[in-house]
């Protein structure tokens, strides 16, 4: 056997969807009154950490020699694990991850995968059969384009809404800690036709949270999100806010999108050039995945280097997939990058600005905070432009209401028809 | 405008922008009108202090041969007018903190910033502030005389976007100040806030590393003592000086933003699980800030896997040769030790029958966590 060093999650199911950590490797060599920190063995190489599946397994680290290292794990929150661990010649040293929390209510883990499948009833019959649940999940579909400027409208109506709304899950007595797996549903095509949908958790009609589902999102082994939903109390006025998150369970593009949610490109640079980044993304493009796609593009647009003929390819992200707002939000934040104010970049960039603000809520958080960024730019720029100032204020109320350490957007209801009108 | 250390020679150098404000005549307790919106928010003794302490290392322990120290530009709004003598003789007093001033010296300090790729920006501030809930406003001292309260603020976001146009490739931002958020009096979906700096012909999307570091929890208050340096600012100055570096060329210990960052949060952690010093901007491999002049410090969190083992035991940790031995019975222990080689052991006082496994491991700066097991 080699000498090794093997990642694990805990058993205790706290570290959640597999991900990649970003390792370090260091010899701790010299002597015990005089020791010194050698050349690393490796540094920041992504090892992929609770995975259970057969494309993905937990990872291993080989190591030239017996010995004492220090290895330090970067995790995609922003926080790292460190320790110095001591290695025996042909031995595999398993490092497993300190529990993060306690384990949750995982009610997929005890449900068969076929009775996921999500019932459409009526009000009628939702207002007796639910009557008493206290955690309600419904699918909402969004026929017409809704801008930001709409959302406002658009959200007091989904809380409300009463018919045609899809019971995605609903609990009675749902404990503190909640997850399961939501319901994958393919779609013909990305392209033509193609609808976009919300999801709505709420205790009945009190601090309900609106997410935009990436419906049509799959994932060949499993399933490709998860809804974890938390609550402080389970008695007073907490009980009724719950705070959600939809977890993506591909490790790959779920590390991706949480190092990108803090900024952090570089770890995401990390995670997308690795063997497993690069074919991950390779099939999603086989599949015609706009979600995968506009990650990609967030990952362009926002680093540093200039795009060459990929600017076509985020072209096509905008045109292609006409519903999508990340997509022209990436391409417009690259034409702000590439030149200064006053240039026809920059004019490009204020069209794509405003066609994203026309698609609606951006699905990825960090496409919320730069299509902020961007139209605060163009308006600092040229104060007196109406049509920006109109789209920068629904999007800084859209970006106040939603949580802020979330991949996914998360909008807060209840927070953001109390704001001043956009 | 008040500027110290003011170097004009060519070259990359290391440009400092410091803001104190304590007084603010205008909220409660000024001494002039004041603004009945005032938000209970009232006079402050920590950030003169405080920018003051930060003006002292900047001119005194400052250390960057990529980039020397070649301007420090600081206003501070106290009841009466600070002075200061710098290290090379130069004695001024130094200017309130009022929205006029830190419009002038915003601009001086983005102008001389602006002068090298290679320059590195540091900008301070330590007062009032106010969260919007997506941004920070940072209230200068002359806030509240108009009856808008944040007329005289600052606005972090837009300032920091608006130095996307600075030539300087390295810029940090430490904000010290409250960020707690009420919607309904702060937000304003039309009004994004100040950059105080004029935007001028040419804005750009910044294409270097600009982290900023908050002294609170986004929606939370920052805290002081009253007459002390703040928390926050203790805590930065103890990275800078002794744990928040790395190795950039394998040869001298380096302060860096990133190692900052988890220094001061390892030196603020109330234990409560909840992170300590936000920062906005922390990515790629960072940039040197500071050198230290021979070996750091780590700071050390130890612990007992079983809290009830707490009361009896004896923590203490062995370095060097030293033994440190915990005087209170706070758990976590939070201390700190030299980089290196660190046992760290408990014992239980008689007739306990509680043992725990001696842990000796390798510290490396700026922080290390150590669990005990308790058998």
């Amino acid at each position: 056997m080699n000498t090794e060093i093997r990642f694990v999650a805990p058993v205790d199911k706290s570290f959640g969807p597999a991900r990649e950590l970003l390792c370090s490797v260091w010899p701790i060599a010299g002597s015990e009154s005089q020791p010194s920190i050698g050349e690393p063995v490796v540094t920041n190489a992504p090892v992929l950490v609770g995975a259970s599946t057969a494309h993905f397994a937990d990872a291993t680290v080989e190591l030239p020699a017996a010995g004492n290292y220090l290895v330090d794990l970067g995790l995609p929150n922003g926080t790292s694990v460190r320790r110095v661990i001591s290695v025996a010649e042909g031995k595999q040293y398993q490092m497993v991850m300190p529990s993060l929390r306690l384990p949750t209510t995982d009610f997929s883990a005890h449900t068969p995968r076929a009775s996921l499948v999500p019932r459409v009833i009526s009000a009628a019959l939702k207002s007796v059969h639910l009557q008493d649940a206290d955690l309600k999940v419904k699918g909402i579909g969004q026929p017409l384009a809704v801008s930001l400027q709409g959302l406002r409208e658009f959200a007091a109506g989904a809380v409300a809404q009463a018919n045609d709304v899809e019971i995605l899950h609903a609990a009675k007595d749902a404990g503190l800690s909640h997850s399961f797996a939501l319901p994958d549903r393919p779609v013909d095509s990305f392209r033509q036709g193609y609808l976009r949908q919300w999801i709505l958790v709420a205790a009945g009609k009190r601090h309900p949270t609106l997410i935009p589902y990436p419906v049509g999102w799959i994932e060949r082994d499993f399933h490709a999100f998860t809804l974890a939903i938390h609550r402080k109390a389970l008695e007073g006025g907490e009980a009724a806010k719950w705070s959600v998150e939809l977890k993506l369970m591909n490790p790959v593009y779920g590390s991706l999108i949480e190092h990108l949610t803090r900024r952090d490109l570089a770890s995401g640079e990390e995670v997308s050039r690795s063997q497993r980044g690069v074919a991950t993304q390779m099939l999603y493009e086989k599949e015609d995945n706009p979600f995968a796609a506009a990650v990609g593009a967030y990952l362009l647009a926002l680093g540093q280097k200039n795009l060459g003929s990929q600017v076509q390819w985020m072209t096509n992200l905008t045109t292609r997939f006409e519903w999508l707002p990340d997509g022209p939000i990436a391409a417009g934040w690259y034409r702000l990058r590439i030149a200064r104010s006053g240039t026809a970049e920059w004019q490009d960039a204020r069209s794509l600005m405003l066609l994203a603000c026309t698609r609606g809520l951006p699905y990825f958080t960090i496409g919320l905070h730069v299509l902020v960024e961007g139209m605060t730019l163009l308006n600092m720029a040229d104060p007196e432009d109406e049509e920006v100032r109109g789209a920068l204020a629904a999007a800084r109320a859209a970006d106040v209401a939603c949580v802020r350490n979330r991949p996914f957007t998360t909008l807060q209801v209840s927070r953001f028809l109390g704001l001043p009108v956009a | 405008m008040t500027t110290f250390r003011l170097d004009g020679t060519p070259g990359p150098g290391t440009h400092v922008f410091i803001v104190g404000v304590g007084a603010y005549p205008h909220l409660k307790g000024g001494t002039g009108s004041v603004n009945p919106q005032h938000r209970e928010m009232g006079q402050l003794t920590s950030p003169p202090l405080s920018a003051m302490a930060m003006l002292e290392w900047v001119d005194k322990t400052l250390t960057n041969p990529e980039a020397p120290l070649k301007s420090v530009e600081i206003l501070i709004s106290q009841p009466t007018p600070a002075t200061y003598t710098d290290s090379t003789g130069l004695s001024q007093q130094i200017a309130p903190a009022t929205w006029p001033h830190v419009r002038n010296s915003a601009q001086a300090w983005k102008d001389r910033a602006n002068s090298d790729a290679d320059n590195v920006a540091i900008f301070f501030f330590c007062g009032h502030g106010l969260g919007d809930g997506v941004g920070t406003h940072l209230l200068l001292g002359d806030s509240g005389d108009d009856p808008d309260l944040l007329r005289s603020s600052l606005h972090v976001q837009s300032f920091r976007l608006a130095m996307g146009s600075c030539a300087a490739k390295k810029q940090i931002y430490f904000v010290d100040a409250c960020r707690t958020v009420d919607l309904a009096t702060v937000f304003n979906p039309h009004q994004g806030g100040q950059a105080v700096l004029q935007p001028g012909n040419a804005l750009q999307v910044f294409g270097g590393s600009n982290p900023v570091l908050y002294s609170a929890r986004f929606g939370e208050p920052a805290f002081g003592n009253v007459g002390e340096i703040s928390d926050f600012t203790k805590a930065l100055l103890q990275g800078l000086t002794r744990f928040a570096v790395f190795r950039p060329k394998g040869n001298y210990w380096a302060v860096s933003p990133h190692e900052l960052q988890k220094a001061v949060a390892a030196l603020m952690d109330d234990f409560s699980g909840k992170p300590q010093c936000q920062a906005d901007g922390i990515s790629g491999t960072g940039f040197q800030l500071h050198c230290l002049p021979g070996d750091p410090d780590v700071v050390v969190h130890v612990s007992l896997d079983k809290d009830q083992a707490n009361h009896i035991a004896e923590l203490s940790h062995t370095a060097t040769g030293n033994t440190v031995i915990r005087q209170d019975q706070a758990h976590p222990w939070r201390t700190e030790a030299p980089y290196g080689v660190c046992s760290v052991q408990a014992s239980f006082a008689s007739p306990s029958v509680l043992t725990a496994k001696t842990v000796t491991t390798f510290l490396i700066p700026p922080f290390q966590n150590i669990q005990l097991e308790v058998v």
